[in-house]
């Protein structure tokens, strides 16, 4: 009997959560009503929003939506205190002022934090009919539900069943560490195989997804452990370093078909013994995040080039051994600053824990043109739900504005969420929260009766939706339970208030699906190919900036040019992968799912490539360089470059077959010409450095020239024109 | 006294409202929820068979559809009959505002895709690329 009593005591983690919110839900209801504070339903907007999966999690979104609140509460006061009888410059300013918010909503850096900014500004001003009167009193109500809300669900998170991020922290950081460790091991075998065929899988994406989640777990896990907290710049540290192992990673394999011919056991005398090398740290960089002290100590090791043999190969075998190397130095410095960072992180250190506060690298300004477009969105839907209000007056009259924007706002930040599929969790949430609202609620009186059938009513959304992929389900169920059931201590019951929220919901929600279409399509298959064109104009002008005469220290406005589209270059393959992902091959047929993984990995390859290019040729090159080789570089730029501006258009404008031979044609001049050049090199005595980078742009060539004819086979295989035709 | 209408012909351009259990719901709602399930179902199938590569831009041609089907589906009006004051369904024939209205909408639909189609070269749009095939292979 005790036994049994036992085991219905150990509850699962999802009946614990559904409980807490419950809970919280219940006893801010209850204080709201206690202390008869006006529109109670915040409050309990504010424990359906920041209720997470650990306490870390939550703790730190009820911050971020509590400054948030605040922030708006000013912006609003201010816009309304500015222009308190002029409706358009009204309009005009809080414009600017949600164009901003969206711009970095969209961003890294606490989206959440902008998104709440933006939409409570909206609720404050639109709420009291931008009645300064009562905007103070909205604003104030507004601040003080929000952080009852938040102080509720943060006592209930703490006292009851806390959950720390610690053990998540530890979890995925072996996970992500675990993959990374799979990966070198299988770019290595892939090297000393020699078998070089693109491989589909993504494992790309998924180091990318864990990356991701660590850095989300970590600053979650700095909030609720104080043992993460000492040490979180270490932990900051391990994250950088982890992408950049990711990053060189994948320029390792990128480099790799290039080595095909050569035998590198005699080129490279040392590289068993350092790939061996660099397996152990991992395998003992695994150990310590596993918890165990690590077995060994590093062992000092460089890879070495027998340069006899290296003499006798042909110019661009040379510059791809030298590329190979420069990769491989890399990971030895990145594995031992790891060791390092990690022994810090879990104490196997015999030094103390220094903090070190290491900046991150700086990538420059950043304009991300999609971000841009999301302005547009947001500021889109404001516009329409306010012109239809103030000259149609739909159901929910200002709040259908409020609606509009905030959920615009949400849906601005996964563009590819189909908007349409939020009718039928909107509609059914509405039902739910009707059917109580209109059958249940009229009977009962009192608190005790109210506050079960709010604990019950949101136990069961948080119970059935707790998985992450039911989180736009659970988000409308608490919060259309909340809007809809406007539980208040005068309580009123009105059919028609609840058909006019639920044909509100609605309207909302086609606004949404207009608005999704500006300024772009969100169709998956169009916003690939509006990609995909912006990614070779993108290469077309970066290549257009590889002339070897150029003087990179010129123009002003093209180095910014050039920074900006590098960093976007960089970013297109990720944004693709996820559009690829969403296509649907039914309606797009002629192309799999493996052949757009394999295309995306490519561009991938590509867009590393032209970087690589690119900080090249930033490079010094030696003047004899550069004048005997002009011709024969500019022969070839501007061959990648037309065929770069070609695919902008159409992706199977060249067979890979004419695409390879031309290539082939170009670089085989390009080699001959080399050999006179170093023939002349030798009497000019030039540094080892000269040769270094031009070896390095060599391999540039070489490697773009590789992903191109890449690419051009990869594209034949895809039904392009499918893609493009116009359809609903 | 008339103004060129008797007093059934201007009542009878006056929609009723349709009646879902005692509670009254206004006529032009249930005519453009039931004309956008009409125009879902529509696209649907101009997808289905591939002929909505025939238009130019199909977002608009769904909003237009869905004007054309509510308009149409409106004139299925609640009638309150005079002698047994019961609500009755009757399938009315289109009076000729509504017709005019109709046709009017759907013509000017159809003639601005169509121009556009014209203007724009349409879904062949990426053929145009296909001379640089020679070009460039040379």
């Amino acid at each position: 009997m005790q036994r049994q009593v036992g085991n219905l005591m150990i509850l699962s983690i999802r009946t614990k959560e559904a409980i807490k919110v419950g809970l919280a839900m219940a006893i801010v209801y209850g204080i709201a009503l206690q202390m008869d504070w006006d529109r109670p339903y915040w409050a309990a907007f504010a424990v359906a929003f920041i209720s997470l999966a650990t306490t870390g999690q939550s703790l730190r979104k009820g911050f971020l939506r509590m400054s948030g609140t605040l922030v708006a509460g000013v912006a609003a006061l201010t816009i309304i205190a500015l222009f308190p009888q002029e409706r358009w410059w009204f309009m005009a300013t809080l414009s600017v002022y949600i164009g901003f918010c969206t711009y970095m909503m969209t961003g890294s850096k606490n989206p959440y934090f902008y998104q709440v900014s933006a939409f409570v500004c909206v609720i404050i001003c639109f709420d009291s009919d931008a009645q300064s009167l009562q905007v103070f009193q909205t604003a104030v109500i507004r601040i003080q539900e929000t952080g009852l809300g938040i102080l509720v669900y943060s006592l209930v998170a703490v006292f009851l069943w806390p959950r720390s991020t610690r053990n998540e922290l530890n979890a995925t950081s072996r996970q992500l560490f675990a993959t990374q460790h799979g990966v070198y091991r299988s770019r290595r075998a892939l090297m000393t195989s020699k078998r070089f065929e693109k491989d589909a899988r993504a494992e790309g994406m998924q180091e990318l997804l864990l990356l991701g989640q660590l850095e989300q777990v970590l600053e979650a896990a700095v909030v609720d452990s104080y043992d993460v907290w000492e040490v979180r710049h270490q932990w900051r540290r391990f994250l950088r370093q982890s992408t950049a192992l990711m990053q060189t990673l994948g320029h390792w394999r990128e480099s790799l078909p290039e080595l095909q011919s050569l035998d590198l056991n005699k080129l490279l005398p040392n590289l068993e013994a350092v790939c061996t090398e660099l397996d152990m740290r991992f395998a003992q960089i695994e150990r310590m995040l596993g918890g165990e002290a690590p077995e060994r100590s590093l062992l000092s090791i460089t890879l070495a080039i027998d340069k006899t043999e290296l003499a006798v190969l042909p110019h661009f075998d040379r510059a791809a051994l030298m590329v190979t190397k420069t990769y491989l130095d890399h990971l030895e410095a990145l594995s031992r600053s790891l060791f390092h960072c990690v022994q810090e992180i879990k104490g196997f250190s015999s030094q103390p824990a220094m903090p070190s506060r290491e900046k991150a690298p700086d990538r420059g300004l950043v304009i991300d043109p999609d971000r841009i477009a999301a302005i547009f969105k947001v500021l889109a839907t404001l516009w329409l739900a306010f012109l239809i209000w103030v000259y149609i007056d739909p159901p929910g009259h200002a709040g259908f504005v409020i609606m509009a924007t905030s959920l615009g706002l949400a849906m601005a930040m996964f563009p590819q969420v189909r908007v349409a599929s939020l009718f039928l969790p909107a509609f059914l949430s509405c039902v739910f929260a009707g059917v109580l609202y209109i059958f249940v609620m009229p009977y009962l009186s009192g608190y005790t009766q109210l506050g079960l059938m709010i604990f019950l009513a949101t136990f069961a959304i948080a119970y059935l939706f707790s998985r992450p992929q039911q989180a736009i389900a659970r988000a409308f169920g608490l919060a259309f339970f909340a809007v809809i059931t406007g539980i208040t201590n005068q309580q009123a019951y009105s059919f028609s208030s609840f058909i006019n929220t639920t044909a509100m919901v609605l309207l909302v929600v086609s606004l949404l699906v207009v608005t999704s279409y500006i300024p772009f399509s969100p169709q998956p298959e169009k916003a690939f190919l509006r990609l995909l064109r912006r990614f070779f104009r993108h290469a077309d002008f970066l290549m257009s900036q590889l002339a070897l005469e150029w003087d990179q220290h010129g123009e002003i406005t093209k180095r910014w040019k050039t920074i900006r589209y590098c960093n976007d270059l960089l970013k297109l393959p990720e944004k693709l992968g996820i559009w690829g992902a969403m296509i649907d091959h039914r309606t797009c047929p002629g192309s799999s799912p493996e052949q757009v993984q394999r295309l995306v990995t490519n561009l991938r390859d590509l867009a590393l490539w032209t970087k690589d290019l690119t900080d090249a040729n930033e490079c010094p090159q030696a003047e004899l360089f550069v004048r005997e080789l002009r011709d024969d570089v500019r022969a070839w730029r501007l061959g990648i470059e037309r065929l770069f501006q070609d695919w902008a258009i159409n992706p199977t404008v060249i067979s890979d077959r004419v695409l390879r031979e031309n290539l082939e044609a170009l670089l085989a001049k390009m080699e001959t010409r080399i050999d006179e050049t170093l023939r002349l090199a030798e009497q000019s005595k030039l540094s080892n450095e000269n040769y270094e980078n031009f070896y390095r742009l060599l391999g540039g060539y070489r490697g773009l020239s590789e992903a191109v004819v890449g690419h051009a086979q990869l594209a034949e295989g895809i039904d392009w024109k499918r893609w493009r035709e116009a359809r609903f | 006294m008339t103004i060129g209408y008797t007093e059934e012909s201007v009542l009878s351009l006056v929609p009723s409202e349709f009646a879902i259990g005692g509670i009254y719901f206004p006529p032009l709602l249930i005519a453009s929820m039931l004309g956008v399930v009409a125009t879902a179902l529509t696209a649907a199938l101009l997808n289905r068979y591939r002929l909505s590569r025939f238009f130019f831009y199909p977002p608009l041609v769904f909003l237009a559809l869905a004007v054309i089907y509510s308009g149409l589906i409106n004139t299925c009006r609640r009638r309150t009959s005079e002698a047994s004051q019961e609500p009755t369904f009757t399938l009315d024939t289109l009076t000729d505002a509504e017709l005019s209205g109709i046709l009017l909408v759907g013509l000017t639909t159809a003639l601005f895709f169509a121009v556009l189609q014209r203007v724009m070269g349409g879904p062949s749009v990426q053929v145009e690329a296909g001379h640089r095939v020679i070009s460039h292979g040379k």
